[in-house]
């Protein structure tokens, strides 16, 4: 009988008992992130999503950095980004990226407005990691402004842009801020990130992380494209302080500069150079014919010529290797440094010029140099804006700028041909903004009205 | 203890002695048939001598009661003035006999199923089928066991009206596909929960078994049970009979009742089957032999314009590239070609391989068990083992079974039983291999394989296929034979079932009871390809890269093998409390509460090894390139799932007068919740019900020929809530190098948080009537149901600034409703003689109310239609070119003006494509039943069992494409109808390449082209493919005699059964030529379902 009362009591038992306990089962691989190291992840994730965008390789395509291998297979999927067709497209046509940028703002969100509670490691570590999480959402408003809407200037402020995303929130109607609004949300994170940023240099091993000089620099480019001159010097010349060294491509075993580990890399965060577009493309003759083939070094670091065409060159950077992930050189700084200096009220221009002239000589062949030198010396103001724009090209080629400085720098007129027909992008055109994704549009009728 | 017990077993005797006996003669017959019943118990009730001595307690172990002999003959010492015995026997009624002052008495039992007190098995509760409420089918093993059938879902086919069974695969050992009243969920599962004495089984959901899957071994937890030891199956259909079950039951119920020892002698039973198993007629198919392969050869050659697909491909055109003679037969036909040209194809045309023989097989089959049963007042016991092999008609395909089965019951005190039941056994699934290309598939290759094709040469050297491509246009040799002879593809799965009940009568009405169950099995799934294999060459070359100039493969030469294998556990702990009150016959309330623990792990491992040497057990390293390459052949994984669940329930009934009852069950239902909302913890299922059995009501007392009457109404609802979403932000870990030499953890988010989720809700209404006729000569058995089930959780697209394309919200919504009719109808009913006619038809009908499809989809919306709907593009023949025209308001139209297209360019929007198809119906039949016939003569029983379809969309395999038929591989003879400028009554459209009709049709073709312009293969969704289709299967004839008893008599045998039968001797159907089965229709790799003659014996001992 006694077995039978205590069958019965645990029988009461199991009816009172609570089955949280029971039911706590924590899943293998899957985890809700509450601690330092789970934040870290998220952010991984973030830049490992970053780093595979198409956008700026596709942005390539649109701009004049290439020509398409007509006899390609692979032709058709970028033909009508090619020759700007923006209605009715190819259905194979690659899209620009939308919902991946805001998967890692997504991420970035969550890390901002959540990871400052995680208690389990120290401030430092907390502040350097909710940093990255600013400069990240600001890089991606960056790129998602510069693509999808006008270039920022003064006539320009209130044109409507790109919806700001902040927050998590599945209910919100997303609709599109002006431009304004949405570089005030880039600067307001950029002082935040480099308010609350801790590590000077990455290790070239996480390379892809921001650092204090890699978000001066970013804060200089930011600027730079906003035409605050003497801000994007300032910036510019903050981040020299921290690490100004170049690669000198004079010396005879000379490590490409875009490498993720070469001296100059600060960020190497993106592959803006995909294998498609790289199998899909020369490069055009225009990029060609601005350098000199012999004496700019440049020229063999970043290009060779195609074994099976000659005359036409292929992109040697780039592509699936994950040691060319390149985002900011400091190559970029003294660039920036030499336009913003010239364009600056207070601007110098021998000053300028000095920046471009520091690059130079470890890009040039040492006679050729010399010529160029004193070349750029002889240069008028307007000339030397014009000389920066070209050097611009040929350092930061195929490295996802040239669509970006076109649009900066007075939306030229483009030609191309494809199939014997002739294309042009004229002047000013209003495709130098690219339209919303098709399916971004169809899903948020806010986004109609470009 | 111990010794008290001894004392008791001495003294018992004395305890009866003590009272005066007397001795009762008797026999035990059938009531229905008035065959005497040897075997069957006539017992004391231990409760009435206890009240006769009153000593409670003292006879507690004391057993007294005898069994019949072979003629239903008893004899049975009782107290004097004991005037009640009781007689109980294996599927009939237990009856209570007066036996004041007679001697002899003949005790009349009724068959259970059909006595009105008979019991209804829930899994929970065992409830008196005069207080059912709900709808419930029931079937009994005996009536429905088909000799040589490895499994008890095979064997449902058409026996009850509701259940809809079909046969996806003729395998061995595949499993049968059932639907309990249709398709309630979009995305989940649809298959029924199985519960074996109580414990729901895991592992018996079915995967994916369409085209791409039908080669994969699947171990179902059911097929390892052996039919034999199922004493029946009851089917619990609306949601009152489900909802007990919580949310896993959405989509029915199968409740597995197995045999027990029955009080009494030691029963043996032996069974024992013999199957052949029929080579399939391979002449269905329709095949093109040599002489019409050549000639389609030697036609497609003619045409200039189709050598852009294949055109190398098959012997005629090998032949007259050799010689050189295609322009030379352009020109002028087949004898201006050269003699040598001419001579070697003609050869052709004398080779005839038979690919119907080199594939299938006749069979040879067994299938026998061994059971002992018995039983005495304090305990019961079962035992069986039984073993089962089959061979397939598909040449390496079989499958063998082991089962030991021992079920025990104790009454461990008065009030106290106690019971243990372990099912075992070991399955071995054989198949072939097809893992690397589908044509490896012997359904398949039977089909395209060319009839000239040989399989060795005069020196018994084998001969490749050539028109097999290999990989990347770099040739792998293929034979079929050697594939066959050089690979295997096994499954060997382990199933152990345990379930021990304890049953505790706290007091006269008042019950616990707690059932343990346990449930774990092992499969291990093996592939092996030998070195000499086209698997394994394959594997290798798709590792081919160059380097230094130079090619090299980083798999090593030699055989593959890949393991799989998967432990699943799960225990299952279930307490009840039941309370039954019945207050002066008029007032009877059942009330039970409980609740139930489950717990549930399965953990995988892969594993593979190249450069496997079979003598030798070895394996050579991969030297991988990268990350990238190891990540494609991964030598070890292993993935691990835990969940665990916690349920608490409650019935309660009330029957009113024996007339009226009402029930009503509830069930909360706790899930482990990783990252859900904590307010949806417990899930609460509700269901309500009643019955009104009219028949006693005494106004219908006096209708002579309304023996049966009886009402039946419920509603309940039904829930469930997908884990898949969560409130919270839910990452998975991953490990990903980011940059070169280094390797970090990354969270991805998979789903965005939701904390908007709902629960999905299922309401069903049910109604039906049982009606019995004339004594019951005509019974009638109807329902009628409505579920409508509302926010369902589907994918809804959401603005991308989400992050995500979509998430899941509770936004579908699927409305089911149909009828069920079971008749049964005694036709003739004499002493020698009798027919019995089982028939039920069912009929549902689904629509889909609200769904949302993707922005990019290539199909209509299935809203509006049934949830199996297909859309087709309208055809309306053929324009003089042989193209195919299109028909959009009446309007004929070609391919290119239907699409609106122009140069390989099509303006129309997706959804306007999405606008060209046309609803044609649904792959889901009108009606589905059976008809069971049974004839009793004498020993004689004849059961003849039909299931039925009735108007069914289905489709059939194109058997040729319109742009890239491929002349290399053999077709059906229906090749003769497609159109060609020479064969301008075909009706088929023609064969087109860019440049027919000199390009004028680039447009035409362009639609036609799959991916050029539309994403879909739009010849493909033609509505040419698709027919109505209907048939009756005559699943199984069976001839029984039971050996005359007299005979059987001298030699100790209580009784002796012979049985031949045939099974799926035939089909009536809607025209399914060029395939086996109207049920595979369609699927050029599903294996044929066998049809077999099994000779059958039974014997008890």
């Amino acid at each position: 009988m006694k077995k039978l009362n205590i069958l019965l009591v645990s029988f009461i038992c199991l009816f009172t008992v609570s089955c949280d306990d029971f039911l706590d089962v924590q899943p293998v691989g899957k985890v809700i992130p509450t601690t330092y190291d789970d934040f870290r992840a998220l952010m991984t994730n973030a830049y490992e999503t970053e780093g595979g965008l198409q956008s700026k390789s596709l942005a390539s395509i649109r701009g004049d950095e290439f020509t398409i291998n007509e006899s390609q297979g692979d032709a058709k999927e970028h033909k009508d980004i090619y020759i700007w067709n923006d209605i009715n497209q190819d259905l194979q046509v690659r899209v620009f990226d939308w919902q991946s940028y805001y998967k890692i703002l997504v991420n970035v969100n969550h890390t901002i407005n959540e990871g400052g509670e995680a208690t389990d490691a120290k401030a430092n570590d907390i502040n350097q990691l909710l940093a990255e999480a600013y400069l990240l959402r600001a890089y991606t408003n960056f790129d998602l402004v510069n693509l999808y809407a006008d270039i920022y200037n003064a006539d320009n402020l209130n044109k409507l842009a790109i919806p700001l995303a902040t927050e998590i929130d599945l209910e919100k109607d997303y609709k599109r801020n002006t431009i304004k609004e949405v570089y005030a949300q880039i600067n307001s994170d950029i002082n935040k990130g480099l308010e609350l940023m801790v590590v000077e240099k990455q290790d070239k091993n996480i390379n892809y992380r921001f650092s204090k000089v890699s978000a001066l620099g970013f804060a200089a480019r930011v600027y730079l494209f906003m035409s605050e001159w003497d801000l994007a010097s300032n910036y510019a010349k903050d981040a020299l302080v921290i690490n100004s060294e170049l690669v000198d491509l004079t010396l005879a075993d000379a490590q490409s500069p875009v490498e993720y580990n070469s001296v100059e890399n600060i960020l190497a965060m993106e592959r803006t150079f995909d294998n498609k577009v790289k199998s899909v493309t020369y490069i055009s003759d225009k990029l060609v014919d601005a350098f000199d083939k012999t004496n700019d070094i440049r020229f063999s670091t970043f290009f060779e010529e195609s074994k099976i065409i000659p005359d036409k060159y292929l992109g040697k950077i780039g592509g699936s290797d994950l040691k060319n992930k390149v985002s900011m050189r400091t190559a970029e700084l003294y660039l920036i440094l030499a336009e913003a200096q010239t364009k600056s009220v207070e601007g110098n221009l021998t000053e300028a010029k000095k920046y471009l002239k520091d690059l130079l000589i470890t890009r040039l062949k040492t006679t050729y140099y010399a010529a160029e030198a004193a070349a750029i010396d002889a240069m008028s103001k307007e000339d030397f804006i014009k000389k920066v724009e070209e050097e611009r090209m040929k350092e930061l080629a195929c490295q996802g700028f040239r669509w970006f400085d076109l649009r900066r720098n007075g939306k030229p007129e483009l030609k191309k041909t494809f199939d014997g027909k002739e294309y042009t992008l004229k002047a000013n055109d209003p495709r130098y903004v690219i339209p919303f994704p098709v399916e971004a549009v169809e899903n948020n009728p806010n986004l109609k009205n470009n | 203890m111990k010794k008290i017990g001894l004392l008791l077993l001495v003294l018992l005797p004395f305890c009866l002695f003590a009272q005066d006996l007397r001795e009762i003669k008797g026999k035990v017959i059938d009531k229905t048939t008035g065959e005497p019943l040897p075997g069957a118990s006539v017992y004391i009730d231990k409760s009435t001598i206890a009240a006769k001595t009153g000593e409670e307690g003292m006879i507690q172990s004391f057993s007294l009661g005898t069994t019949t002999d072979i003629d239903g003959q008893f004899t049975l010492k009782i107290p004097k003035d004991l005037h009640v015995v009781f007689c109980s026997f294996i599927s009939f009624e237990t009856k209570k006999v007066n036996v004041k002052g007679k001697n002899y008495v003949i005790i009349e039992l009724s068959d259970a199923a059909e006595a009105l007190s008979e019991v209804v098995v829930t899994g929970y509760q065992t409830i008196e089928k005069r207080k059912l409420t709900s709808s419930v089918a029931r079937v009994k093993t005996d009536n429905i066991i088909q000799g040589g059938v490895s499994s008890i879902d095979q064997m449902l086919g058409g026996q009850l009206a509701g259940v809809q069974t079909t046969t996806v695969n003729g395998a061995p050992g595949a499993p049968a596909k059932i639907r309990i009243r249709g398709t309630a969920s979009l995305s989940g599962s649809q298959d029924p929960l199985w519960v074996l004495d109580g414990m729901p089984l895991e592992g018996t959901d079915l995967p994916d078994m369409s085209e791409r899957n039908i080669d994969q071994l699947v171990n179902s937890s059911i097929a390892g049970l052996n039919p034999n030891d199922i004493e029946d199956i009851t089917i619990l259909k609306d949601a009152a009979a489900t909802a007990i079950y919580g949310a896993r039951a959405a989509n029915g119920v199968i409740v597995i009742t197995t045999k027990k020892g029955k009080k009494g002698k030691m029963t043996v039973s032996l069974n024992s089957n013999t199957s052949f198993v029929m080579k399939p007629d391979f002449d269905k198919l329709n095949l093109m032999n040599s002489d019409d392969k050549v000639d389609f050869e030697l036609g497609m050659a003619k045409w200039n314009d189709l050598d852009d697909y294949r055109s190398d491909k098959g012997a005629v055109s090998r032949i007259l590239n050799k010689y050189s003679q295609l322009d030379a037969y352009r020109a002028g036909g087949f004898s201006s070609i050269s003699q040598n040209a001419q001579n070697e194809i003609n050869a052709l045309r004398s080779i005839n391989t038979n690919w119907g023989d080199e594939l299938y097989q006749t069979a040879f089959n067994q299938d026998h068990s061994l059971s002992i049963s018995g039983g005495t007042d304090n305990a019961n016991y079962y035992f069986s083992a039984g073993y089962y092999d089959e061979n397939g008609a598909t040449i390496g395909t079989g499958m063998e079974r082991l089962n030991l089965t021992m079920k025990t019951d104790y009454q461990i005190l008065d009030n106290l039983n106690v019971g243990a039941s372990i099912y075992y056994s070991n399955k071995t699934q054989e198949s072939y291999l097809t893992g690397t290309d589908s044509f490896t598939n012997p359904s398949r290759y039977s089909r395209t394989a060319n009839p000239y094709q040989q399989i060795r040469d005069t020196e018994g050297n084998f001969i490749y296929d050539p028109e097999i491509d290999g990989y990347s246009a770099r040739n792998i040799p293929f034979n079929y034979i050697e594939e066959r002879e050089n690979t295997s593809n096994d499954l060997i799965s382990k199933n152990f079932n345990a379930v021990f009940d304890v049953k505790w009568n706290i007091l006269k009405n008042l019950k616990l009871t707690s059932q343990l169950g346990i449930q774990t099995t092992n499969s291990n799934a093996e592939q092996y390809a030998g070195i000499n294999s086209y698997y394994a060459r394959k594997e290798r070359e798709k590792s081919r890269y160059s380097k230094d100039g130079d090619f090299v493969y980083f798999v090593p030469e030699g055989g593959v093998i890949k393991n799989w294998n998967t432990q699943d556990s799960q225990w299952n702990w279930k307490n009840m409390l039941e309370y039954n009150l019945n207050i002066n016959n008029i007032h009877e309330i059942d009330f039970m509460v409980g609740n139930e623990l489950r717990h549930t792990e399965s953990t995988r491992i892969y594993s593979a090894g190249y450069g496997y040497d079979k003598q030798t057990l070895t394996t050579q390293p991969l030297i991988y390139r990268d990350a990238y390459d190891a990540k494609y052949y991964p030598l070890y994984s292993r993935s691990f799932l835990e969940n665990a669940y916690a349920s608490f329930f409650g019935t309660l009934a009330y029957t009113y007068n024996k007339k009226y009852t009402f029930f009503g069950s509830v069930r909360m239902d706790g899930s482990d919740l990783f990252g859900v909302d904590p307010k949806y913890k417990y899930l609460p299922l509700w269901a309500a019900s009643g019955s009104w059995r009219a028949k006693e009501e005494p106004w219908l007392q006096d209708i002579e020929f309304l023996s049966d009457l009886k009402f039946r109404a419920s509603y309940g609802l039904q829930g469930n809530i997908d884990k898949g979403t969560s409130p919270y932000l839910v990452g998975l870990v991953f490990y990903e190098s980011l940059l070169p030499n280094i390797n970090e953890k990354t969270i991805n988010i998979e789903t965005p948080p939701n904390n908007k989720l709902r629960w999905e809700k299922t309401a069903t209404w049910n109604g039906g009537f049982d009606l019995g006729l004339f004594k019951n000569i005509i019974r009638i058995s109807t329902d009628f149901y409505h579920r409508k089930s509302t926010d369902l959780i589907g994918l809804k697209a959401i603005q991308l600034e989400n992050g995500f394309l979509t998430t899941s919200l509770n936004w579908a919504s699927v409305t089911n409703k149909g009828f069920e009719l079971n008749l049964i109808t005694r036709n003739v009913y004499t002493e020698n003689f009798k027919w019995q006619t089982t028939f039920n038809i069912s009929k549902n009908i689904s629509n889909v109310d609200r769904i949302q499809i993707k922005n990019n989809e290539i199909y209509p919306s299935r809203e509006g239609h049934a949830v199996n709907a297909v859309f087709a593009y309208k055809t309306a023949g053929l324009d003089e070119q042989g193209y195919i025209q299109f028909e959009k308001d009446g309007e004929i139209l070609s391919a290119s003006e239907f699409f609106e297209s122009e140069w390989g360019m099509c303006n129309l929007t997706e959804e306007e494509r999405r606008g060209l198809f046309t609803y044609i119906g649904s792959t889901d039949p009108e009606f589905t039943g059976g008809l069971i016939n049974k004839f009793t003569y004498k020993n004689f029983t004849l059961n003849v069992s039909c299931a039925f379809n009735i108007n069914q969309l289905v489709k059939e395999q194109p058997f040729y494409g319109v742009e890239n038929t491929d002349r290399g591989m053999n077709h059906t003879i229906q090749m003769n109808q497609v159109w060609t400028p020479d064969n301008t009554s075909g009706t088929y459209p023609r064969m087109i390449s860019s440049s027919t009709e000199g390009y004028s049709r680039y447009s035409d073709y362009a639609i036609m082209s799959p991916g050029f312009v539309m994403q879909n293969d739009v010849f493909r969704d033609l509505d040419i493919w698709y027919k109505e289709m209907s048939y009756l299967r005559v699943s199984s004839i069976r001839l029984g005699y039971k050996l005359p008893s007299s005979l059987m008599k001298k030699w100790g045998i209580s009784s002796a059964k012979i049985n031949v039968e045939s099974r799926n001797p035939f089909v009536i159907a809607t025209n399914y030529d060029g395939y086996f089965d109207p049920e595979t229709y369609g699927s050029i790799y599903a294996q044929p379902i066998p049809k077999s003659f099994t000779l059958g014996l039974n014997i008890t001992f």
